[in-house]
């Protein structure tokens, strides 16, 4: 069975606010859609692990969780180093997507 | 300690940490490979979580992935927050007679093929959700009446709830624990 996965970066402020309202618009926010490759892809790196290990979160299948401050950087730099190990479009994507939330000063949410 | 600048980085990572992160990969995938054969043995014993349905069967990807002890973290951190149910009465309200399928993050999932809806039990963590898998979008969970909880009624005008309402109102301690 497909299950939809979602990951999320608000644009500004107030798509940060909507988001957490569970009222966001995809023009305000970056939302990607996972198949289940690239859900596999992700989880099987031990991306989700590792930002669990060294930040005050927990990412995981089922459930909610967001990324902000200086958690994005630590993510920044795994994600960074996880391109150099194994690159593919899907760890490239995720990179993206964290240096957006960075750049926007906002988070990104990973609701699975 | 010599720095080095990875390409196109905002960040520098000394050569000391990028070997410590290379390893910690490394050894990720070591502990997989001892968590395929852990996550294979507790498969294998076919004796826990049935509430009615055919024996346990293991998900898919199960053989390639790790058991996740995030949900008992989980748990510490919120569960004071969360209401009790009794999980093997929302099953056997939701998903009577199904055959629970334990994923490779460590899930325990029992679903209804006809209705759509699934109960998801995190053993680690002994708590549990309800989820439709027939809504389109992200809040997809449920309260233990079956209702969707993203929108709450306030002075008679609808509106959103915070995530952490969300969140509270669709985790729910097991009541009972399992035999």
């Amino acid at each position: 069975m497909n299950r939809q996965r979602y990951i999320t970066v608000p644009l500004d402020k107030e798509a940060m606010h909507l988001y957490d309202m569970g009222e966001e618009n995809i023009k305000d926010s970056l939302q990607w859609i996972l198949t289940e490759k690239e859900f596999g892809i992700l989880n099987d790196s031990s991306f989700f692990e590792k930002i669990n290990n060294i930040s005050d979160v927990l990412i995981d299948d089922y459930e909610s969780e967001i990324i902000q401050g200086e958690n994005l950087e630590r993510a920044y730099e795994v994600v960074c180093l996880l391109c150099d190990v194994i690159s593919n479009d899907t760890n490239e994507k995720l990179r993206v997507y964290i240096k957006t939330a960075i750049d926007r000063n906002t988070l990104i949410a990973f609701d699975f | 300690m010599q720095k080095k600048v990875l390409s196109n980085r905002a960040f520098e990572l000394s050569d000391e940490d990028e070997k410590m992160l290379k390893k910690y990969f490394d050894d990720q995938k070591k502990k997989a490979k001892v968590a395929r054969e852990k996550a294979k043995f507790d498969n294998s014993q076919n004796i826990d979580y049935n509430f009615g349905g055919k024996k346990t069967d293991t998900g898919e990807g199960n053989e390639k992935g790790s058991i996740n002890k995030s949900g008992a973290k989980r748990a510490e951190k919120y569960s004071s927050n969360w209401r009790e149910a009794d999980l093997e009465d929302i099953v056997n309200r939701f998903a009577p007679n199904s055959t629970p399928i334990t994923t490779k993050t460590g899930k325990i999932i029992y679903r209804n093929d006809n209705t759509g809806i699934q109960v998801v039990y995190d053993k680690s963590g002994d708590y549990f959700r309800i989820e439709d898998t027939k809504i389109k979008g992200r809040r997809r969970y449920l309260d233990a009446e079956g209702n969707s909880v993203s929108n709450k009624i306030v002075n008679g005008k609808q509106m959103g709830r915070t995530k952490d309402e969300y969140e509270t109102i669709t985790h729910f301690k097991n009541k009972k624990k399992v035999k």
